[in-house]
C-alpha cells in the first residue's frame, strides 16, 4: 500500500521529503479516521448490546438503528466547555488527555488489517505494541495526580497497581506463540497460521490474554480505576468536554487495538476462506469485542486485593507453565512424532 | 407481660421513685433511678432492644419517653422520665444501649435536652449553626417572610 | 525495609452527600489510610423537612400522604402503620376486605422495596444487568399500584378506617400474569446476581454484625434476622390479619453483607407466599369502617409499630383531643439502623464499605424525615 502512494505521488511528480511527508499525513488521517469511525460503532454496539442483555433498547432514535447516537455524543462534547478546576496542577491535567490518547494511535500503523494491508510492517512489531501501550498508564497517574482530588488519585493509583501488574501475564501469554513462530513480526504470525490458528495450540494462553487484557482495559470486573461506585469516575472525575472524551476515544481505540491483537495471534488474523481477508478480519475483532461486552455486562467488579491475588499468585504462575510447556513441546514434539511413525 | 404485674414486681426495689401512669400503660421513674431502671429490665426481663427513644413537650415539663421491647416475647414496656424545662438535662442511656446514641442526638437536636454521658452530642438533623430547638412547642412554624414582617 | 518503618498519612474523603452509591444525600467522612478506612462519621439531615413538625399543624387525615414520603420505596407500608396507629387509638374497626387489601399491597410494597435494596446492591457491585432485572420487575408492581389507586410511588392508599380504592377488574389477571413470570424472574437474577463467584467472593465475610450487636445498635427488620435473631413483628405480635397467613420467617446466621442481602431474596419469596393466599382467600365487603367525620382521638399516648421493609416502623402518637396530634413521633428504622456503620466500617476497605452500605438498605426519605 505505501509503495502504492509512492507510485501515486511519482505520477504527480512529487518525490523525495515532500513525498515522504504527504504519505505520513495519508496514514496519520488514515488511522485517525479509522479509529474514530470504528470507536463511534464500538461506543454504539456497546449501547446497544448492553441494552439488550438488560431488557432495554438503547439508542434507536438518531439515525437507523440509532447508529448516529455517537456522531451526535462526540458533537455535543466537542461544543461543551472544557472546565479546568482551579485548585488542579496546570500542564499536567491539560497534558494528560492528550498523552493517553496518542499511544492509543500509535499502535495501529503495525496492525495487519488484511492481507497486504499493513501501514508499517515492523519485525518487532509486538514489542512495538507491548512497549507502546503499556505508556498509557503515564497518562492516568497524570490524570489522577493533576486532577487534585481524592477519588482521582486513588482512581490513579489503582490503575498503577493494577496496569503494571496484569501487564506480566499478558506479555507472557504472547511468549509462548513468539516461540513458535520465532519471530515478533505480527505479519509473520499471521501467516503461520494458515493451517492451524493458535487458540487450538495455545488454549491456555488465549485464556490468560483475555483475563489480563480485559484488566488491561480497565473494563469490568477489573473495571477498579474508574469504578463509579466507589470513586465517582476514578482518574477522569474532573474532565469534561473534549478532554474527557479524548480518554473515552482512548478507552475504546484500546480496546479494539488490542482486540485486533488478540485476533492476530490467536484466531489466525485475517486468515480464512471464501471471503477477502479484510471480512475476516473485522468479523474476528468484532466477535472479540462481542465477547469482552459480554463479560462486561455480566459480572460485577471484583475486589481490589482478590484481583492481585489472582494475578501474582494465579496468573503469573500459570503463564509461566505454560510458556515452559510450550518449550518443552517444541524439542519433544519432533522425537514424539518419530517414536509414533 | 402486664405492665402493673411489673411495677409490682419492681415497686420493692424501687419504692416511690417508681410510678405507674395514670393510663397504666407505662412506668415513670425519677432521672436518678433511670440508668438503674433500663439496666434491670434490659439484664432482668429481657426488654433487649430499644424500640423508641422520644421526648414530648408539655406545657409544665418535658417527658422523655423509652419503649423497650424483647425480641423473643416481643413484650413491650414503656418507660417515662419527666424533665424540668429549666435544666433540661437527661443521663444517656448509650451506655446500656447504643442504639440511644443517634436516638439521643435527634432529642438534643429537637427539643435542647442536654443528655449526661453521651459520647457525642452535636446536632443530627439539623445544621450545626441552627440556633432554635425546632419541636419545642415554643417553635412555631411560619414561613421566612411573615417573621421578617412581624 | 520492613513495613512498620514505612510512613503512611491518614487523609480525609467526604463521601457524597452527591455520590453514585450513598442511595440519597447520605454524607459519610471517612479518615482512610490507603484504601483503609480507619474512621466513619456519619452526617445526615440533607432531606430533613421536619415532618414531625408539619403533623402538629395538620389534622389527622392531612397527614396521610406526608407518610408516603418517609420510606418512599413502600409508601403503602408506612401509610398502614400510619392509619393503623389511629385506629388503634381509636378503637376503629376495619372491615375484612380493606384489611386483605392492605395485606395485598403492603407485601407488594415490601417486595418492590426489597427488589430495589437487592437490585442496589448488585448494582454497587457493578453487576448493572442484575439491577436492569429486578428494576423492570419492581416496575410491575409499580404499574400494579397505579391501576389500582393511581400513585406509584407516593401511593397514599390507606385511610383511616380502611382503605381509599378498591381494585379495578382488570388486576387480578394482571397480577396473576406478574406472579406467573416472576418466579422465573427471581431465578434469573439469582443465577446472575446471587450464586455468581465474584459478588460471593465481595460479600461473604465483609461486614459482620452479630446477634449481639445488632441488638445493640437496635437493628431491626431484615438486617437483625440475618444476624441469626428470630425476630419478625408479622409472626411475634401480629397485627392486621397477619396471623391468618401461613409463612416463614427466613433466618440467617452470619450476618455478613452477603446473609443480609439473601435474605431479602428469601423474604420477597415469603411475601408472594402470602400474595397468593391473599388471592385465593380476598373476601368481598365494604371498604371503609365507620368512622367519624372529624377525626378527634382522645387525649392519650398510643405506639404502635409493624413490620415495615426496613424494620420496625413504629409511631408514637400523643393526643390532647384535638383535631391536629399534639406529638406524632416516627420511629424510622433506618434513621437507628445507619447509627451501626461508624463501629462496623473501622478497618474495612472502600470497596467493602459500599457492600455494607448497600446492604443495610436505608432510605435517606426515611432517615431524614
Amino acid at each position: 500500500m505505501t509503495q502504492f502512494l509512492f507510485n501515486f505521488l511519482a505520477l504527480l511528480h512529487i518525490t523525495g521529503i515532500i513525498a515522504d511527508v504527504i504519505v505520513i499525513l495519508c496514514y496519520f488521517v488514515f488511522i485517525l479516521l479509522f479509529i474514530i469511525i470504528n470507536v463511534m460503532f464500538i461506543v454504539w454496539l456497546e449501547r446497544r448490546m448492553s441494552a439488550f442483555f438488560q431488557e432495554r433498547l438503547g439508542p434507536n432514535r438518531v439515525g437507523p438503528f440509532g447508529l448516529l447516537q455517537s456522531v451526535v455524543d462526540a458533537v455535543k462534547l466537542l461544543g461543551k466547555e472544557v472546565i479546568r478546576p482551579t485548585a488542579t496542577d496546570k500542564w499536567v491535567f491539560l497534558l494528560a488527555p492528550a498523552i493517553c490518547f496518542v499511544p492509543a494511535l500509535l499502535l495501529y500503523p503495525i496492525l495487519p488489517f488484511g492481507k497486504g494491508l499493513v501501514l508499517v510492517n515492523l519485525n518487532i512489531g509486538l514489542l512495538y505494541f507491548v512497549a507502546i501501550s503499556s505508556t498509557t498508564t503515564i497518562s492516568i497517574i497524570m490524570a489522577g495526580w493533576g486532577s487534585n482530588n481524592k477519588y482521582s488519585l486513588l482512581g490513579g493509583m489503582r490503575t498503577v497497581a493494577q496496569m503494571i501488574s496484569y501487564e506480566i501475564p499478558l506479555i507472557f501469554s504472547m511468549i509462548g506463540i513468539i516461540m513458535l513462530v520465532g519471530s515478533l513480526n505480527l505479519v509473520d504470525i499471521v501467516n503461520a497460521q494458515a493451517r492451524l490458528w493458535f487458540i487450538h495450540v495455545q488454549p491456555l494462553a488465549f485464556m490468560i490474554f483475555l483475563i489480563a487484557s480485559i484488566a488491561e482495559l480497565n473494563r469490568a470486573p477489573f473495571d477498579l480505576p474508574e469504578a463509579e461506585q466507589e470513586l465517582v469516575a476514578g482518574y477522569h472525575t474532573e474532565y469534561s468536554g473534549m478532554q474527557f472524551a479524548f480518554f473515552y476515544l482512548a478507552e475504546y481505540a484500546n480496546l479494539f487495538s488490542l482486540s485486533i491483537l488478540g485476533v492476530t495471534l490467536f484466531l489466525g488474523g485475517y486468515q480464512g476462506p471464501f471471503f477477502p481477508s479484510w471480512i475476516w478480519f473485522i468479523g474476528k475483532v468484532y466477535a472479540m469485542i462481542m465477547v469482552y461486552m459480554w463479560i462486561r455486562w455480566t459480572l460485577p467488579r471484583i475486589r481490589m486485593d482478590k484481583m492481585m491475588k489472582l494475578n501474582w499468585k494465579f496468573l503469573i504462575p500459570l503463564s509461566l507453565f505454560n510458556i515452559l510447556a510450550t518449550g518443552f513441546m517444541i524439542k519433544a514434539w519432533p522425537t514424539i512424532q518419530q517414536w509414533m511413525r | 407481660m402486664n405492665i402493673a404485674a411489673l411495677f409490682n414486681e419492681l415497686q420493692p426495689i424501687y419504692k416511690d421513685k417508681l410510678l405507674l401512669s395514670t393510663d397504666t400503660t407505662a412506668l415513670i421513674i425519677t432521672q436518678d433511678q433511670l440508668i438503674s431502671l433500663l439496666s434491670t429490665l434490659r439484664t432482668r426481663h429481657g426488654f433487649n432492644l430499644l424500640a423508641l427513644l422520644t421526648a414530648v413537650d408539655y406545657p409544665d415539663h418535658y417527658q422523655m419517653v423509652y419503649h423497650l421491647m424483647s425480641t423473643k416475647s416481643a413484650d413491650m414496656v414503656t418507660v417515662q422520665v419527666n424533665v424540668s424545662k429549666s435544666s433540661s438535662r437527661v443521663p444517656s442511656i448509650v451506655s446500656i444501649w447504643s442504639a440511644a446514641n443517634v436516638q439521643e442526638r435527634e432529642v438534643y437536636d429537637m427539643f435542647g435536652i442536654t443528655f449526661d454521658g453521651h459520647p457525642y452530642l452535636k446536632r443530627i438533623l439539623n445544621p450545626d449553626d441552627f440556633t432554635e430547638f425546632p419541636l419545642r412547642k415554643s417553635f412555631v412554624l411560619q414561613s421566612v417572610n411573615r417573621q421578617s414582617l412581624s | 525495609m520492613t513495613t512498620d518503618r514505612l510512613i503512611t498519612q491518614e487523609f480525609s474523603l467526604n463521601l457524597g452527600p452527591q455520590h453514585p452509591s450513598t442511595h440519597g444525600v447520605y454524607r459519610v467522612i471517612l479518615t482512610l489510610d490507603g484504601e483503609k478506612i480507619v474512621h466513619a462519621e456519619n452526617v445526615i439531615g440533607y432531606l430533613h423537612r421536619g415532618i414531625e413538625k408539619l403533623a402538629e399543624t395538620l389534622t389527622y387525615p392531612q397527614f396521610a400522604p406526608y407518610t408516603d414520603r418517609l420510606d418512599y420505596l413502600a409508601g403503602v407500608l408506612n401509610n398502614i402503620a400510619y392509619t393503623q396507629t389511629i385506629e388503634k387509638h381509636m378503637q376503629i374497626v376495619v372491615p375484612e376486605r380493606a384489611q386483605y387489601l392492605r395485606v395485598l399491597f403492603g407485601e407488594l410494597s415490601r417486595i418492590a422495596s426489597h427488589l430495589v435494596c437487592v437490585s442496589s446492591m448488585a448494582l454497587d457491585l457493578n453487576s448493572f444487568t442484575g439491577w436492569m432485572y429486578a428494576f423492570a420487575d419492581r416496575e410491575k408492581i409499580l404499574d400494579l399500584f397505579e391501576m389500582t389507586f393511581g400513585g406509584r410511588l407516593t401511593t397514599n392508599y390507606a385511610r383511616i378506617g380502611g382503605v381509599s380504592k378498591d381494585i379495578p377488574d382488570t388486576f387480578m389477571s394482571a397480577i396473576r400474569s406478574f406472579l406467573d413470570s416472576f418466579y422465573g424472574r427471581l431465578k434469573d437474577f439469582n443465577d446472575l446476581v446471587s450464586f455468581n463467584q465474584i459478588f460471593i467472593d465481595r460479600t461473604k465475610g465483609v461486614g459482620i454484625i452479630s446477634a449481639d450487636q445488632a441488638i445493640d445498635y437496635g437493628l431491626t427488620g431484615a438486617n437483625l434476622r440475618a444476624s441469626g435473631v428470630h425476630f419478625d413483628l408479622r409472626k411475634k405480635s401480629p397485627y392486621g390479619l397477619y396471623d391468618r397467613f401461613d409463612f416463614d420467617i427466613p433466618v440467617l446466621q452470619t450476618g455478613d453483607c452477603y446473609d443480609r442481602y439473601y435474605i431479602r431474596i428469601l423474604e420477597i419469596i415469603q411475601s408472594l407466599r402470602i400474595i397468593e393466599q391473599v388471592l385465593q382467600s380476598i373476601p368481598e365487603g365494604t371498604l371503609m369502617g365507620d368512622v367519624p367525620r372529624v377525626i378527634k382521638p382522645l387525649a392519650g399516648e398510643t405506639f404502635h409499630q409493624i413490620e415495615g421493609a426496613k424494620g420496625l416502623l413504629g409511631f408514637h402518637l400523643v393526643s390532647d383531643g384535638s383535631k391536629s396530634p399534639y406529638r406524632l413521633h416516627i420511629h424510622a428504622p433506618s434513621f437507628v439502623n445507619i447509627g451501626i456503620i461508624p463501629e462496623i466500617a473501622k478497618g474495612m476497605l472502600i470497596q467493602d464499605f459500599i457492600a455494607l452500605l448497600a446492604s443495610l438498605d436505608f432510605v435517606l426519605g426515611e432517615v431524614d424525615r
